[in-house]
């Protein structure tokens, strides 16, 4: 389906006479808000109280108060734009050349005539006052005069002033100041902004005079009215802290007279408070407020929108690349130790981005899934985990259960590593090991992510045979294998329990120094502490119960930092002359001394650490139960402590952490993380806490004002900006505009230094007026996206890293634009979108006298997709459409409103998951086996068209008054005439292979009456299915008394059909002689016991019965005793195997095949095809695209904006004048304003095949 | 005529021999098709283009406030009246270019001689609203 333009611009194409247009509008893909920003300079010194207005020239003016600087000086940075508002100008204004002069703040004004008014105060230490003082500076920054307003004792609460132009020659100025016991709001006037007059209180009910009002901010709104917004100091707590709001008060004349205030925010507890609010208006009836959120923690649990029923967070892991926090979810109570879930959080935004749990894809599996509904434990705390690895293991109740899942939150994978298999589960093993049958499960594991392995610690406890072992999987091995690193059996059951035991025993790999720890303790008996070499797994150092400087119950989860082991003591105990010993640990490895740290803050025996987590310039911090997060350094060896007693609303309920959990830590931004994972009976779980390593969050947030008639409204607030000290915000509406504003505000650093950043809200920027030289778009069903290029004056202002300008961001890489053509036609201007696009490459040339245009190329979505990984998809059986679909929602974060599919002709369910691929080459498979090539439309929505010969004519040009060039033009085709297509079926048939020996076995059957039952699985991982095994003697057991007792029985039987022909069991069986040999013996004994007889006739002669009855009794006993034998037998089985059956389709130009006397033949694989008539359709489109290669022209005409990519049109043979029908193979389009030189154009340049 | 770049205003003392008319120019082009033509144009604009004044000669003093102007190259505020009255437009210009000769012969020698042969040449940037 062609495009169907506006019936005035499609009457403008045939015209010969044309006004062709070009708009590229830049702008941000995600939200403008919250805003990162951008740094204002590169300053190092302090800079910070920013201001700014809108001049009437069309400038933005900045103020802020910088210093003291490397030369100790302090002053005033001015900042204006040109009046395009493309480039920052700096002015320093250095008012003090030491620190005795501190700046507080300044504000900014327009003077009638242009000039800038500047109003600050500075903290006067040497004379003990505040001056209050005014200057006055061109647009540009030159000076033009200034002079003190005001000075007063400096020991007076004063605020920030304020002040306002409220028309030509009226100037308000205000200011907090104490007054005795009470505060006021204060206002000077001036009609020259040289002469003040003298202050004078504002009169505003509502107010308690006792309250503190800071802050003061004035805009004046579109009615005319004076809005002064101001905080409010309501109350202060007994550690200091300050409960702030945000107010109002109204003037409807001019600053005369104000309303009663008006209380926006509703704060009412130390934890969140608001301060600082200015207000911008971008339209009538609406109104922005900007404030400082000040708050003691952020906090995120399962209420929060993304994050699944479950926020036991007991483990943390920090992604500091992607700045990704992952919150490990595990019931720590009574009953199963199951995982909720693990969730994803983005900290800049502080919300959930995603989530794993059974119920998702890819999930963890049931069984060790739901908590305390879970089937089996896989315990917490004992996990740990590194960046976007998280390892869960299972603490399988018996014994085989060594299962470990490694997800991989970045690439959206969980990988399952079985060393066991359980059928009940469906795990099957794929672990390659040797690891003893005495361990049961893993108990503690460590991800290593930059060598991608997990380390795996195993635990025997059983009395008889106590040891441990330590090894690891390496996750980049396909076939995976348990590398143990050691078994040591030098260790007694109690010790061993102590390693197990997960709420203190531990385990902690320092792969930097080359250690493995294992902290044993219970709290019931002696613990332990091992180190082994990482390398080598040779025991380096043990410390016992027995050592009279280790702490008796020995430490828990341990740390290594710096050669030096850190881990909380399990237990006090005042025995063993131990009474001192109390608090942390700190052991030195190599000279293996030990020394306890007690906290400063607390003087209990006991403390209950979590595992310590280090912070940066040698500190470490870790939970502290019942405390909150405590903080050693480790070089001062000083602690400190984060709760509720010093950071208001550290804890969601105002409790101190109950258990523990591990701390994560963004050294960027200097905040901490801990899991509130409470207590099972007591504290509820509470998910996750984050705050400021330098106590209080501000964040600069923004509310909507709204007044539809009858009043102003004001909405719940939202974070403005992206980081956590951000605050301070001032904002200016973009002249011209009801959309956009600039906000600059106060970043803090992690080493305290404060810069200003900046942003805009409403960021896109027209290019047009910018572009110089060819705009060119290319479109092609070929695959590849389609592409943008064009080039850019300001080139220098379009450097990314150019700090001084504010089109700095605009052709950043991945920046959106949108293309539009159009028509100016009768002077007004008629548009077409022509698609969306995403900068790809920049490049500029900064050389002496030569003008820097910048060249810009950028593609369709496309470009996004191409290097994305794609490790699996789900498992579909679905229609092409909804599995594009679901890809592009999926993968591509797309939503329905950006697809527009059609539906594909003779289209079929499709069963498929694709594995190790880019979204890119999944998308065009599904459509090549319809013979559609996927592309994006004119309003940026994923599309697919067909690919034709045999289409309806979309445009008909009737003439050749439109075309400029033609050629016929086959360089991309072959002589390919033949295609065939090669798929399977989509059922499994099962075969059956040659026959095969299986295994060989042996053994030793007996007078005893051996039996040997030897279970034969067909292969070592149970998987493989065989028939009709049997079995071949190559030794079989027999003797005399066997054969006597009815021989040995060798037989084979094959298992049921329900096993699914996996085994086969061989029978072998002696019959038991032991009765005969009994009989022999007893026999042998009778004989034994009767004399010779004697007998009398004749002569007489002595007869030896009993000998001969012994004689009798022997000989069998013998040959019983001896029928021992081995045998030795081969099983033989059929083995079965499942086939999808191939099938395949051609196609033939016999045509051609004649025409050349060849057949020129193309085989192609296609996974999609599942019988002969998928083939046979598939190979039908390969063919005929072949054959269209060959019938392929190049034209070139004047632009039609009709025309796209998958039209066919008919065009006029310039010669013949025969009618050519073409299909569209590729159409770019080229535009170029002409130049003094005439030199411009419009065309479409068209790849096309003639199928008519 | 004058040129002000926002602290001084020099009104020319000797009008220019001859300059470019300051009229809008037309950005258009045309091609053959194979049976027609196709002209397209984007209309009119002041906005770039080039306005050349040469005098034949003018006083030291003059040429020595127009290389001021040069030297500074900051955008300038162009005055074209002819007639003493401000003009009914004034353009944002740049001076691309300040060339001349020294005129000796009679009129003085070395830096205070009139100049001759001067050409100005002003990039119009924008039409002063």
């Amino acid at each position: 389906m062609s495009l169907t333009l506006d019936a005035a611009l499609a009457a403008a194409q045939e015209n010969p006479s044309r006004r062709p247009l070009v708009e590229i509008i830049s702008s941000q893909r995600s939200d403008d808000i919250p805003f990162d920003g951008t740094f204002l300079t590169s300053e190092t010194f302090s800079e910070f109280g920013v201001n700014l207005i809108p001049h009437s020239s069309g400038r933005l003016c900045i103020a802020y108060c910088y210093g003291p600087d490397a030369d100790r000086d302090c002053g005033i940075k001015y900042v204006y734009t040109d009046t395009e508002r493309r480039e920052f100008t700096p002015v320093t204004i250095e008012l003090y050349t030491d620190t005795s002069r501190v700046m507080v703040g300044v504000s900014i004004c327009e003077l009638a005539g242009g000039n800038i008014g500047l109003v600050y105060l500075v903290n006067d230490t040497v004379s003990h006052l505040y001056r209050l003082m005014r200057r006055i500076v061109t647009v540009t920054g030159a000076a033009a005069g200034n002079a003190e307003i005001a000075g007063w004792s400096h020991d007076t609460f004063t605020s920030d002033p304020w002040v306002q132009t409220l028309g030509a020659n009226s100037y308000l100025l205000v200011y907090g100041k104490k007054s005795g016991s009470n505060y006021y709001l204060y206002k000077r006037t001036s009609s020259d902004f040289v002469t003040w007059s003298t202050e004078a209180a504002l009169s505003i009910a509502g107010l308690t005079s006792t309250w503190r009002l800071s802050n003061p901010s004035i805009i004046r709104i579109t009615t005319g009215d004076l809005w002064l917004w101001f905080d409010v100091l309501e109350s202060t707590g007994p550690g200091g802290e300050q409960l702030t709001n945000i107010y109002y008060s109204v003037s409807t004349n001019g600053g005369t007279t104000w309303t009663a205030a008006v209380r926006v925010t509703n704060y009412d507890g130390y934890g969140e408070v608001g301060g600082h609010p200015v207000a911008v208006q971008k339209a009538a009836n609406q109104m922005n407020l900007i404030f400082t959120r000040k708050v003691g923690a952020l906090h995120m649990d399962d209420t929060a929108t993304g994050w699944p029923t479950g926020d036991t967070t007991v483990e943390l892991s920090w992604d500091s690349t992607n700045r990704k926090l992952y919150a490990i979810n595990i019931h720590n109570g009574g009953g199963t130790k199951g995982l909720q879930c693990v969730v994803k959080i983005d900290v800049d935004t502080w919300r959930v981005d995603q989530y794993w749990d059974a119920t998702t894809t890819p999930g963890f599996p049931s069984v060790i899934c739901g908590g305390i509904s879970a089937t089996e434990h896989v315990w917490y705390c004992n996990h740990v985990h590194d960046g976007h690895i998280i390892a869960i293991t299972a603490a399988h109740v018996g014994s085989s259960g060594r299962w470990l899942w490694v997800l991989d939150g970045e690439a959206n994978t969980i990988t399952n590593y079985y060393c066991d298999t359980n059928v009940a589960y469906g795990f099957t093993q794929n672990v390659t090991h040797s690891i003893s049958a005495h361990y049961g499960s893993f108990h503690h594991c460590q991800v290593d992510a930059a060598n991608l392995r997990v380390y795996l610690c195993l635990v025997d406890t059983y009395v008889w045979h106590p040891k441990v072992s330590v090894g690891y999987i390496d996750l980049t091995e396909s076939s995976p294998e348990f590398h143990e690193i050691f078994n040591y059996t030098d260790i007694d059951d109690t010790e061993a329990y102590g390693v197990s035991y997960s709420l203190h025993g531990g385990m902690w790999v320092d792969v930097d120094s080359g250690y493995i720890v294992l902290s044993c303790s219970t709290g019931m008996w002696p613990g332990a502490m091992l180190v082994f070499d990482l390398e080598t797994g040779a025991l380096i150092v043990k410390w016992t119960s027995s050592d009279i400087d280790f702490p008796y119950y020995g430490l828990t989860k341990p740390f290594v930092y710096n050669g030096k082991i850190y881990a909380g003591m399990c237990k006090y105990t005042s025995g063993y002359d131990q009474g001192g010993f109390r608090g942390l640990a700190e052991i030195d490895i190599s000279a293996e001394t030990i020394t306890l740290h007690r906290p400063s803050y607390c003087s209990s025996d006991d403390h209950y650490f979590g595992r310590p987590s280090l912070l940066q310039d040698g500190r470490i911090a870790m939970t502290h139960t019942s405390y909150g997060v405590a903080v050693f350094d480790t070089i001062s060896k000083t602690w400190s402590l984060f709760s509720n007693n010093n950071i208001a609303g550290f804890t969601a309920d105002g409790k101190e952490l109950a258990s523990p959990s591990q701390i994560a830590y963004d050294d960027t931004n200097d905040m901490i993380m801990v899991g509130d994972a409470g207590v099972y009976g007591g504290r509820n779980p509470q998910g996750v806490i984050m705050f400021s390593a330098n106590g209080y969050i501000r964040q600069a947030s923004y509310a909507i004002g709204t007044n539809p008639g009858g009043g102003w409204s004001f909405s719940e607030a939202g974070s403005l900006v992206q980081g956590f000290l951000d605050y301070d915000a001032a904002a200016a509406v973009e002249p011209g505009t009801s959309t956009s504003a600039y906000v600059f505000w106060t970043h803090e650093g992690t080493d305290g230094e404060k810069s200003i950043k900046w942003d805009k809200d409403g960021s896109s920027v027209d290019l047009s007026p910018y572009i110089a030289g060819e705009v060119a778009t290319e479109q092609t069903i070929s695959g590849q996206p389609a592409t943008l290029s064009f080039s850019v004056s300001h080139g220098h202002l379009f450097d990314p890293y150019n700090l001084s300008s504010l089109l700095s961001p605009v052709l950043k890489k991945g920046r959106k634009l949108v293309l539009r053509w159009g028509e100016k036609i009768g002077g007004v201007d008629y548009w077409q979108n022509a698609g969306t696009f995403f900068v790809t490459g920049t490049s500029l040339g900064f050389q002496r006298g030569e003008y820097p245009v910048m060249q810009v190329t950028a593609e369709d979505q496309r470009c996004l997709w191409q290097h994305g990984h794609v490790y699996a998809t789900e498992v579909y059986n679905n229609l092409p459409g909804e599995i594009i679909t679901d890809l592009l929602i999926d993968l591509a974060n797309m939503t329905l409103e950006d697809i527009n599919l059609p539906a594909f002709a003779g289209e079929s369910r499709l069963q498929m998951q694709w594995i190790e691929s880019t979204l890119d080459e999944i998308i065009t498979q599904v459509c090549e086996r319809f013979g559609y090539y996927f592309r994006f439309d004119c309003d940026g929505k994923a599309h697919a068209r067909r690919i034709s010969n045999t289409a309806g004519i979309d445009h008909i040009y009737p003439d050749n008054t439109k075309l400029i060039k033609y050629s016929p033009d086959d360089k991309y085709s072959d002589f390919t005439n033949r295609v065939t297509v090669r798929g399977q079926e989509m059922d499994f048939t099962t075969v059956q292979y040659a026959e095969e020996r299986i295994t060989q076995l042996s053994g030793t059957l007996g007078w005893w009456g051996c039996k040997a039952d030897h279970v034969v699985w067909y292969s070592d991982d149970k998987s493989r299915r065989c028939l009709s095994p049997r079995l071949v003697a190559l030794e079989t057991s027999t003797s005399i008394p066997f054969q006597l007792a009815g021989g040995v029985d060798e037989h084979i039987e094959e298992c049921a059909a329900g096993d699914d022909y996996k085994f086969c069991t061989v029978y072998m069986k002696a019959p038991n002689l032991i009765g005969m040999l009994a009989a022999s013996i007893a026999l042998y004994i009778v004989g034994n016991k009767i004399g010779d007889a004697v007998v009398s006739w004749g002569a007489g002669w002595t007869q030896p019965v009993g000998r001969l009855i012994e004689g009798l009794a022997v000989m069998p006993a013998l040959m019983i005793l001896g029928s021992t034998a081995n045998y030795q037998i081969e099983v033989w089985a059929t083995p079965l195997g499942s086939l999808r059956r191939s099938v395949q389709g051609s196609w033939n130009d016999e045509e051609h095949q004649t025409e050349i006397k060849a057949v020129v033949e193309q085989v192609v694989d296609d996974p999609l095809c599942y019988s002969v008539a998928d083939c046979v359709a598939v190979a039908s489109f390969e063919g005929m695209v072949a054959q269209m290669q060959r019938r392929r022209v190049t034209i070139t005409k004047v632009a039609h904006l009709q025309d796209e990519d998958g039209d066919t049109i008919r065009v006029t043979h310039p010669y013949s004048g025969e009618d050519l029908d073409l299909f569209v193979a590729s159409l770019k389009r080229t535009f170029k304003k002409a130049d003094t030189g005439g030199d411009g154009y419009f065309f479409d340049e068209i790849e096309g095949w003639v199928v008519s | 005529m004058i040129l002000n770049d926002g602290v001084t205003s020099y009104t020319f003392s000797l009008l220019p021999g001859s300059m470019t008319v300051i009229r809008e120019d037309k950005s258009c082009t045309a091609v053959q098709t194979y049976e027609g033509v196709a002209y397209f144009s984007w209309g009119t604009s002041i906005v770039g283009k080039e306005l050349s004044l040469s005098w034949n000669a003018m006083p030291a003093a003059m040429w020595s406030q127009f290389e001021t102007f040069f030297t500074a190259d900051a955008p300038l505020e162009f005055d074209p009246t002819l007639d003493g009255t401000p003009s009914a437009k004034t353009y944002t210009v740049e001076m691309t270019r300040l060339d001349g000769d020294y005129f000796l012969g009679g009129y003085g020698t070395g830096a205070g001689s009139w100049r001759q042969n001067v050409t100005m040449t002003l990039l119009i940037l924008s039409e002063v609203p």
